[in-house]
């Protein structure tokens, strides 16, 4: 099973990608952060050694739109925080009602967004997830 | 002119007299002519000569002169003929010198101007000799060209030069101005006189003349013709020590006295002003095109999102249909229309934001404190009391300005202060202070709400930027700001824990009594 974060500041979208990523019965435990700062303190005040789930790496559904940190300042935050052995523990996926070129290319200058989809998630997206998953052997 | 007149003078006499017949082409160091003892050449060239003219014999006695040396040096009673030349030098050294020239064989230039002492005073005057020898005698013919009074050839120069509009110098090796033009005057604010035979050096502000003098005898070396300071805008100081902003080019011409510099002055203060204000005009547009570009990237990824929103229930919803959950089905159709309603007011907020300093609109004479007052009493309570509010007024209490636009700015952060109340304190309050002194509009306004953390601070003033407490939409201090500098005010923003000030200053608002 998957450790999921879904980040975001609208109730709503938070409650669409929980019942799409549901569906699969993949992800699990599945915890939500309204913003940025709320994922911060939940992501790095959980136990140590509940980063992986059975060396699962961490699945982050970030929104880029966000009050206080953005999406982007999130992830800067974070890889600021997180010490190197820990830098692959997480696959991150920016989901955005946009699909603007400049928030394309920023996700991609993080090193650390493995994909950017507009929202609605769909089932489609949530395949591509998997999929990634499966490519690197974690399922 | 003058050396024009002595070939004159010895051209007549070889006609009249028994002289060499290469008298006229003579090298200047050559022994002088020696003429017959008739003088009748000698008046007539004196006559001829436009410029004062004397024939001097002996050491340094007036012989003979034209009408126009008697009436700029005697006047009409005194005699000139039979004085001593020398009375007419008040300068002992300038006596010295003249009397060595009248003593050398071969015409030539006295170099530098001499003081002598005319009818009326003082002037100063280039000299020229031409030695003769008449019979047995030996005689100085000398000219005298007043630096006051050009004769013709320098007037028709300098009217072409007048007819310039660029100011003109003309500057010998040594950095004494020569010769100026009436734009020149203009330029430097100094008379003819006063310009010339002072030293170009002194035309260049204090922090540069140095570095002038010594560019200067770089260029007199060069003989070349180019921009000054390689086309940089420089400054000419003038004697009222105004300084005026200059394009200055140089060219060499050789006249037969010694190479001169034309110094070409063009007063480009209008072009930088020009300059400037489209400078300022590009920056204008290319601030309006960031808020452009800013608004399009906003408006696309936010006035979307609610869409995405609704669209990504509405498909769960009919999934849930589909699996016959009605009560999942209801509630995600409840939040889809709550989406829609709550985004209706967002595009409205938007167009207000984008309408916002299109239209002109009249400006009135505005009394700050019951503006303010009228906009705290217009807010609506939103189901709690509003902080205790104080207002204070310093200097007079009206301006002139737009009431709607200063009004939307007093509104949006007079709300932010009812909306971020701190609820850990037991009394909020705003603080209005209005300042009019000295013709300077400031306003502060200020809470003790729950602040705006350091991080956020730079970015409140962004489309769309929220604070996690808020409900709105993220546009109110995009509007402040937008409203703001149409008024060409600014705004300086502190927040700390113990108090959040937002302070406007309209420098261009017109405070009235």
């Amino acid at each position: 099973m998957i450790n999921t974060y879904i980040v975001d500041d609208v109730q709503s979208d938070r409650y669409i990608a929980r019942r799409r990523l549901q569906k699969t019965g993949c992800f699990a435990p599945m915890d939500e952060a309204v913003d940025g700062l709320d994922f911060l303190q939940k992501y790095f005040g959980r136990p140590e050694g509940a980063a992986l789930s059975g060396n699962i790496p961490t699945l982050i559904l970030m929104d880029i739109n966000m009050p206080e940190l953005n999406g982007f300042e999130t992830l800067d935050e974070l890889k600021n925080r997180l010490t190197d052995d820990r830098l692959d523990h997480q696959i991150v996926v920016m989901f955005s009602s946009s699909d603007n070129d400049r928030d394309i290319a920023r996700s991609v200058n993080t090193g650390m967004v493995e994909h950017f989809f507009t929202k609605p998630i769909d089932d489609f997206a949530i395949a591509e997830i998997l999929k990634t998953y499966r490519d690197r052997g974690f399922l | 002119m003058d050396k024009t007149v002595d070939r004159a003078a010895r051209t007549l006499s070889q006609r009249r007299s028994v002289a060499p017949a290469d008298a006229q082409a003579l090298p200047q160091t050559r022994p002088a002519p020696v003429y017959g003892g008739d003088n009748t050449a000698l008046r007539l060239a004196l006559d001829l000569s436009p410029v004062p003219a004397f024939v001097i014999t002996g050491p340094s006695t007036i012989q003979m002169c034209n009408d126009a040396a008697q009436q700029l040096f005697a006047g009409a009673t005194q005699a000139l003929i039979g004085r001593d030349l020398m009375a007419l030098l008040p300068k002992a050294p300038q006596r010295a010198s003249l009397t060595a020239s009248l003593a050398r064989s071969g015409a030539h230039a006295l170099a530098a101007p001499f003081d002598i002492l005319a009818a009326d005073g003082p002037i100063s005057a280039h000299l020229h000799i031409t030695p003769l020898q008449i019979g047995e005698e030996q005689v100085s013919y000398m000219t005298c060209r007043p630096l006051t009074s050009p004769d013709h050839s320098q007037r028709h120069l300098a009217d072409a030069l007048n007819a310039a509009g660029a100011a003109i110098m003309m500057v010998a090796e040594d950095g004494t101005v020569e010769l100026v033009n009436d734009a020149a005057c203009r330029l430097l604010a100094g008379t003819e006189s006063q310009l010339v035979g002072s030293c170009v050096d002194d035309y260049v502000p204090q922090i540069s003349r140095q570095a002038h003098a010594r560019y200067r005898a770089g260029h007199a070396l060069s003989h070349r013709t180019h921009a000054m300071a390689g086309g940089r805008s420089l400054k000419a100081l003038g004697l009222d020590r105004q300084e005026t902003s200059v394009e200055i080019s140089l060219s060499q011409i050789d006249l037969p006295d010694g190479p001169r510099v034309l110094v070409t002055l063009v007063d480009i203060t209008n072009r930088l002003e020009h300059e400037r204000q489209i400078t300022a005009r590009n920056d204008h547009l290319a601030a309006l095109n960031e808020e452009l570009t800013q608004f399009a990237y906003s408006a696309s990824h936010d006035l979307r999102a609610p869409l995405a929103t609704i669209a990504g229930l509405l498909e769960l919803c009919l999934e849930d249909l589909d699996a016959g959950e009605l009560s999942e089905t209801r509630h995600n159709i409840t939040d889809a229309l709550k989406t829609s309603r709550r985004n209706i007011h967002k595009v409205e907020a938007v167009l207000t934001l984008a309408r916002a300093g299109l239209s002109p609109v009249a400006e009135e004479v505005i009394d700050l404190p019951r503006l303010v007052a009228a906009c705290w009493d217009d807010l609506p309570a939103d189901g709690r009391p509003k902080p205790a509010i104080t207002v204070e007024m310093d200097g007079p209490s009206c301006v002139r300005t737009e009431r709607q636009t200063l009004s939307t700015v007093i509104e949006n952060v007079l709300s932010n202060a009812c909306r971020f109340q701190n609820p850990d304190i037991a009394e909020n309050w705003v603080q209005v202070r209005l300042r009019t002194l000295d013709g300077a509009v400031s306003i502060l306004i200020g809470d003790n709400g729950v602040g705006i953390p350091e991080a956020d601070q730079p970015r409140v003033f962004e489309m769309f930027r929220r604070s996690t407490h808020s409900k709105g939409h993220g546009l109110g201090l995009a509007l402040v700001q937008k409203n703001v500098l149409r008024l060409g005010g600014t705004i300086v923003l502190c927040s700390s824990p113990e108090r959040t000030d937002f302070i406007f200053s309209f420098p261009m608002m017109e405070v009235t009594e």
